[in-house]
């Protein structure tokens, strides 16, 4: 037992340092006589006998615990005292003795936070059990715990919002968020490039004063109130095509995909936004391929099976006219090549309009013997359809392999010249040769002749002549226009 | 369970294993929420089903968690700001033990519903004791093994523990002795 503790009325059976070991016993010289075992936690240096004024002041203005007297003034109120071993404040409470000698200091350290424990060297063991300071600091510790929480809560809501905001905003598609009246709640960067408004001129705004054509304003408005309604509506959770309209009241075609969701007990809507504008493009360009493709296609099957046609037709005439199985090889040789030179042709075109000029000087190209012949070639640009192209082109072929063989490009000092001009709605052509040295055999009417003579009338209605000249012939062709050019 | 529990089973689940670990725990757990409120009390039930969980997923016996996790949680809590405290409750490791009880009692006050566990030390020496253990709850001797060594880390004391009594013999209480050196 300690040494004052028989001085408190009733206590002589009380280990004191258990329920009071913040607590100091003072006698009228204000002299030390008992020290709990907590106390010395916070004033290391006090002893029994020193005058308390030495360890301990009261933090009052007007008052200290300078005199009995001044304490006995104070008794049973709460007051904080500070240690001046080692500044640490302590709530007290001073008690007089009933013989008015003694006054007992019971107090606790006035701890808020828990690292004062530490900073004081206190123990949660130096409390009394019934002493809420140190409950009082569970409880600090348990709201720093959560606000701890709280702050990463926030913190980890913060992040996901900035992540949100920035995957809406860098959205490639507009994101366009409502509330349950057609109000604009959120804009993004897309919404704004696809639809001309800033974010301040819809933010509140009617989504249906916006972006939603006059004629269709009605549907949505009745939609919306469907959903109020009954929670449903026709065009929710799908994408659908529609039309919607520009700030410059222009309208596009749109794909919209409307997600209703609920936070905080309110309904919204998000709409995804597609704007088709391009992508219909797309389609009609994919579609005009397609197309063109499909016409390929027949035109080759048919090119293919005119071809064959015409190297059987080719092989019956050559063995009609020649004379040996050489010329027949010959002849077969030179026009199957002509066939070849065409489809070259038309393959570099792509199936494309054909110049006029490219494709005389194309049938004429392989037969030139680069020894001066003279080949001038002039008329105005006219483009030809490919199937015009390859039925000229056998006309031209025969024309340059006949002037090879007998006249304007057998001799050096041969020359062909190919003048051609458009003149009510006709085209009109002449080829004449000269200085051939000999008139044509063909002109007797071989094959070449025939394929000359027949194929413009037959295939375009047209006219041609063919004259022989004193070194050369003269072919002359008038064509309807609209028969051989693109329209 | 204080959802403080849970939040540790977490940290030492993703600071020790994977964070891809834990969310196969979560998931095998059938836990409903994914994130635990520290100062949320949640069902005994889902710490138990967490700890089987990570049974499973960690490949370690269910004693093997507990204890990994009762050493964890003398770090943990010191981490989680309650390292005044810690401090507060003793300088040495025989010290801490003696105001183990004091400490779940002045924390029970402060955690309504709170089931603190009941700690009492006994034939104590220089250089070692015995500590009852007494819960409401049951299966979690593996657990005071692991805080005691956990203390022995915090303490930097080689500390050895055997267990002596179980409470699923005694039907009370369980013992152990603590060593040190």
């Amino acid at each position: 037992m300690s040494a004052g503790s028989d001085k408190i009325p009733g206590s002589s059976r009380v280990d004191l340092d258990g329920p009071l070991p913040w607590r100091v016993l003072i006698d009228r010289k204000l002299r030390i006589t008992d020290i709990g075992r907590s106390f010395k936690r916070i004033c290391p240096s006090m002893k029994v006998g020193d005058d308390i004024k030495q360890h301990m002041e009261l933090k009052r203005p007007d008052r200290q615990i300078d005199s009995f007297e001044n304490i006995a003034s104070i008794a049973e109120k709460l007051v904080i005292v500070r240690s001046l071993d080692t500044d640490l404040t302590l709530r007290a409470t001073f008690f007089i003795s009933p013989g008015g000698d003694t006054a007992l200091l019971v107090a606790t350290p006035l701890v808020t936070e828990p690292g004062d424990l530490w900073n004081a060297g206190i123990q949660l063991a130096d409390f009394a059990p019934h002493e809420l300071i140190a409950d009082l600091l569970f409880a600090v510790q348990a709201r720093d715990t959560s606000l701890l929480e709280v702050r990463e809560i926030l913190h980890r809501e913060m992040l996901i919002s900035k992540n949100h905001k920035a995957i809406v905003d860098s959205a490639f598609d507009a994101m366009i968020t409502i509330d349950i009246d057609g109000r604009v709640v959120s804009f993004n960067n897309s919404a704004i490039d696809m639809f001309g408004f800033s974010r301040a001129e819809v933010v509140g705004r009617r989504i249906s004063d916006l972006i939603i054509p006059p004629e269709h304003r009605g549907a949505h408005e009745a939609g919306m109130e469907r959903f109020r309604a009954e929670g449903v509506g026709q065009i929710l959770n799908q994408p659908v095509e529609i039309t919607a309209q520009h700030a410059d009241e222009t309208t596009f075609p749109i794909e919209l995909t409307v997600i209703p969701f609920e936070n905080e007990g309110s309904k919204f809507f998000t709409a995804t936004i597609r704007n088709l504008s391009e992508s219909h493009k797309q389609q009609a360009l994919l579609d005009e391929a397609a197309n063109q493709e499909r016409l390929l296609h027949r035109e080759l099957d048919h090119r293919v099976k005119n071809m064959l046609a015409t190297i059987v037709a080719l092989c019956r005439e050559a063995t009609k006219h020649a004379s040996s199985d050489k010329i027949i090889l010959m002849d077969l040789t030179n026009r199957v090549m002509g066939l070849s030179k065409i489809h070259e042709l038309l393959s570099k075109e792509g199936g494309k309009k054909l110049e006029l000029e490219k494709l005389i000087q194309t049938c004429i190209d392989p037969f030139l013997l680069q020894r001066g012949e003279t080949v001038t070639l002039n008329g105005p640009c006219l483009s030809m359809t490919p199937t015009a192209a390859v039925k000229l082109v056998m006309v031209f072929n025969e024309l340059a392999t006949n002037a090879s063989k007998h006249g304007g490009l057998k001799h050096e000092q041969g020359s062909i010249e190919v003048n051609w001009s458009i003149a009510n709605g006709q085209l009109e052509l002449t080829w004449e040769e000269q200085h051939a040295g000999e008139v044509p055999e063909e002109l007797e009417g071989g094959f070449g002749t025939m394929v000359l003579m027949s194929s413009i009338p037959y295939e375009f209605e047209g006219v041609v002549s063919l004259e022989p000249t004193k070194d050369g012939i003269i072919f002359k062709a008038s064509i309807p226009l609209d028969r051989i050019t693109a329209s | 369970m204080y959802g403080l529990i849970n939040v540790a089973i977490r940290d030492l689940v993703t600071s020790q294993f994977s964070q891809a670990a834990w969310e196969e725990i979560l998931a095998k757990s059938g836990a409903e929420e994914t994130a635990f409120i520290r100062m949320e009390q949640n069902d005994d039930a889902v710490t138990y089903a967490l700890v089987a969980a990570a049974s499973e997923v960690l490949e370690l016996s269910a004693e093997q968690v507990l204890e990994a996790f009762g050493e964890y949680w003398t770090l943990f809590t010191a981490e989680e700001g309650y390292g005044f405290m810690l401090d507060a409750a003793g300088s040495t490791l025989p010290e801490f033990l003696q105001n183990l009880d004091v400490l779940h009692t002045r924390v029970g006050t402060m955690y309504p519903g709170l089931k603190p566990p009941q700690f009492d030390c006994s034939n104590m020496t220089s250089n070692c004791l015995d500590l009852h253990y007494r819960s409401e709850r049951d299966g979690l001797d593996p657990l005071v093994v692991g805080l005691i060594k956990g203390l022995g880390k915090r303490f930097n004391q080689s500390v050895t523990v055997e267990q002596t009594v179980a409470k699923s013999d005694s039907g009370k209480e369980s013992v152990f002795h603590v060593s040190w050196e």
